[in-house]
């Protein structure tokens, strides 16, 4: 039961699951990218659009006014420069809604279940509402995929002993050194997923550890709090020579640690995990001797296990999933035919007055009330039924005008 | 003592076999419980495999390596307590899957084909060669146990720069565990290989008038001591990586294991008294 809103309802599109992280890393979006992006939708024929750009995912999301919708037109915007490695999704209406509850819920996340999207989801919504362009039916959208989000956390363990990226890149630092208590760790970037690292890391009983950042004083902020050291990025080289396990949590239009970094250094075992998108780590450094480096996509392979315990939940999930799009949709329709529901509430008011006139209409005010009550209520139910059904609010509006609006005139 | 030989000689394969299947079970679970399930079950294996080579040493009144099954199979028992051992330093029991089809095949082979009545050696009369024969096969066993844990090394690191967290990954204990089984048993076996040599070249210059070191099995064994060396020595002392250790010891494995087959080989008479 699509209604029209739901059909202008269009999602522009690439994960994890269609590209890998190189490509993720050059279409993903910054802040500044969003805001020039969304002046020119907003330019165009949009009732709303939300970008939502991730390490995993770079996505709008819109409605459109009319018209064809121009997906060759947004994908040149989003993904400029866009040649082959990939195609990027593209899906309208219902499919669009479908997709949306299952980005919130975490079930189209690298992890399954991971509660980071959901916090992304929002601050992607905000962003567009402060910008004034998120529009009726997008709103309504994202507001309730952040409740399906919520819901389905609450009423399934799909978030039950979650493993974080943060979380698998110390596993993995720890199958090349064991424990990391006595290794030097350096983690770059002072942002959200540096400290979760640097906090999973003090967890773990790790006490030489360091947080790199370009503003030292964040990276001061961050390190007091956490009880570990912090420096600069200027010194980047220094702490890469003698660090055992270096991990890439900044956002850098290009890579920061490169091969060079170990020109002159020790020979020894060491571990570059590069967790940020675009890659703050060069590939290359990979073929330096005694070096083993994992960017976010080599966390799959670990990440698979833990998603394998939670194929059951995430079935309950997709059944909330499919639910909540239909509430959503039935939603929409009734919204659709609001108007015409109020349209014909004035109709019968004033069909009554100059039925009765002024005078009867007082004496008998109640009683003529409950008359149009229940004619009323008879004609709202088949509209809400047909709103069941696959009729669209211009076929009840249609029927409205042939039968119900003549007969009260 | 010659039924209790026999029924040993059947019991000790299916011990190793249980010990086998014991590590199997327990697949992907690095536990760091000192005595585990799996370890008990070599234990077990290995006190059935001493009793073995009790009786067949009781038997003759001589160690029980007098002929090349006896020596093979005092040689499984050797590696399976060097690996038992550094196990239980290193508090990990999970290469066991790995390692112990090795010992199994060598105890079954000796049983299969040794003769059940031990033969007597003239030459292990003389207290000397035993006492250098017993660290050789002590020695050769702890090589080739590091040697095992060098190559487990190496394919795990191979797995993980290629960047595939399969099976391999999921079962094998982390880098620097096995980095430190390794060097713990090369560390065994120079101590083992050092032994045998004073002890061997002892004997060797109170039956022969002179040494020949292009002898093969002597050329090989003073090849083995000083490749065995460098490791040792330069991890100790200096910051030599895993990595080296790890393919020093695989040089060694493979080295050693020439130097056995040499030392069979007919046209050498090197131990033509087996």
């Amino acid at each position: 039961m699509p209604t029209e809103a739901c059909n202008s309802l269009f999602i522009l599109g690439m994960n994890h699951r269609v590209a890998e992280v190189g490509i993720r890393g050059q279409f993903s979006l910054s802040e500044t990218d969003r805001v020039a992006a969304r002046q020119k939708l907003n330019s165009g024929d949009l009732a709303g659009n939300v970008l939502l750009s991730t390490c995993n995912r770079t996505e709008l999301y819109g409605a459109h006014l009319g018209g064809a919708q121009e997906q060759d037109a947004y994908k040149s915007l989003i993904f400029p420069g866009l040649e082959s490695g990939f195609e990027p999704y593209w899906h309208t209406g219902w499919n669009t809604v479908f997709h949306l509850f299952r980005v919130s819920a975490g079930l189209d996340s690298m992890i399954v279940g991971e509660s980071e999207i959901l916090r992304q989801v929002k601050l992607a919504f905000e962003e567009s509402m402060n910008a004034q362009a998120s529009g009726r039916i997008l709103s309504d959208l994202f507001r309730q995929a952040l409740e399906v989000g919520k819901r389905i956390r609450t009423e399934t363990q799909i978030s039950m002993g979650s493993v974080s990226v943060a979380a698998t890149a110390v596993k993995l630092a720890g199958k090349i050194f064991g424990s990391l208590k006595d290794r030097k760790v350096v983690i770059l970037g002072a942002g959200e997923t540096g400290i979760q690292t640097a906090t999973h890391l003090r967890s773990a009983g790790l006490a030489n550890l360091t947080l790199l950042n370009r503003t030292v004083e964040k990276a001061e902020a961050a390190a007091s709090h956490l009880g570990v050291m912090s420096g600069s990025l200027d010194d980047l080289r220094k702490w890469v020579q003698e660090a055992d396990v270096i991990i890439g949590a900044v956002e850098a239009p290009k890579p920061l640690v490169t091969a060079d970094c170990l020109d002159g250094a020790p020979s020894k075992t060491r571990c570059f995990i590069d967790i940020s998108v675009p890659r703050s780590m060069e590939v290359g450094i990979a073929a330096v001797p005694g070096v083993f480096h994992f960017d976010i996509d080599d966390l799959t392979q670990l990440i698979q296990d833990a998603m394998a315990d939670r194929s059951q939940e995430a079935e309950k999930s997709k059944e909330i999933v499919v639910a909540e799009v239909h509430k959503f949709l039935a939603k929409q329709h009734f919204t659709g035919i609001a108007p015409l529901v109020e349209e014909m509430r004035q109709a019968f008011d004033e069909t009554l007055l100059s039925t009765l006139g002024d005078a009867a209409a007082a004496e008998f005010a109640s009683e003529a009330e409950k008359l149009a009550k229940r004619l009323l209520g008879v004609s709202l139910k088949t509209l809400k039924l047909s709103s069941r059904t696959h009729v669209s609010v211009e076929q009840v509006r249609g029927a409205y005008e042939v039968f119900l609006k003549d007969s009260l005139s | 003592m010659t039924e209790a030989n026999n029924a040993l000689l059947v019991l000790t394969p299916l011990f190793y076999m249980a010990a086998f299947l014991a590590y199997k079970a327990r697949l992907g679970s690095n536990r760091t419980k000192r005595f585990s399930r799996p370890i008990l079950a070599v234990v077990a294996a290995l006190a059935c495999h001493f009793a073995l080579l009790y009786t067949r040493g009781r038997m003759i009144g001589q160690p029980s390596w007098t002929t090349y099954y006896d020596t093979f199979s005092a040689l499984a028992f050797l590696m399976t307590l060097t690996y038992a051992l550094v196990e239980i330093a290193c508090r990990n029991a999970s290469t066991g899957y790995d390692f112990l089809p090795v010992p199994f095949a060598l105890v079954t082979y000796a049983a299969a084909f040794g003769p059940h009545v031990p033969k007597r050696n003239p030459l292990l009369d003389s207290d000397l060669f035993t006492m250098h024969t017993a660290p050789a096969i002590g020695g050769i066993a702890a090589l080739l146990v590091g040697g095992f844990y060098g190559v487990l090394y190496l394919r795990l690191a191979r797995a993980m720069q290629r960047k595939k967290f399969g099976d391999l990954f999921q079962r094998l204990p982390d880098m620097d565990t096995l980095a430190r089984m390794n060097y713990a048993a090369l560390v065994v076996g120079l101590v083992l290989v050092t032994a045998a040599i004073g002890w061997g070249a002892t004997w060797y210059s109170d039956v022969f008038d002179q040494v020949d070191i292009l002898q093969p099995k002597i050329a090989f064994t003073l090849l083995i001591w000083v490749v065995l060396l460098l490791p040792v020595v330069g991890r100790f002392f200096s910051r030599w990586s895993d990595r080296w250790t790890a393919i020093c010891s695989v040089v060694i494995l493979v080295l050693t294991s020439l130097s056995v087959v040499v030392s069979m080989l007919p046209i050498f008479e090197f131990h033509g008294h087996m």
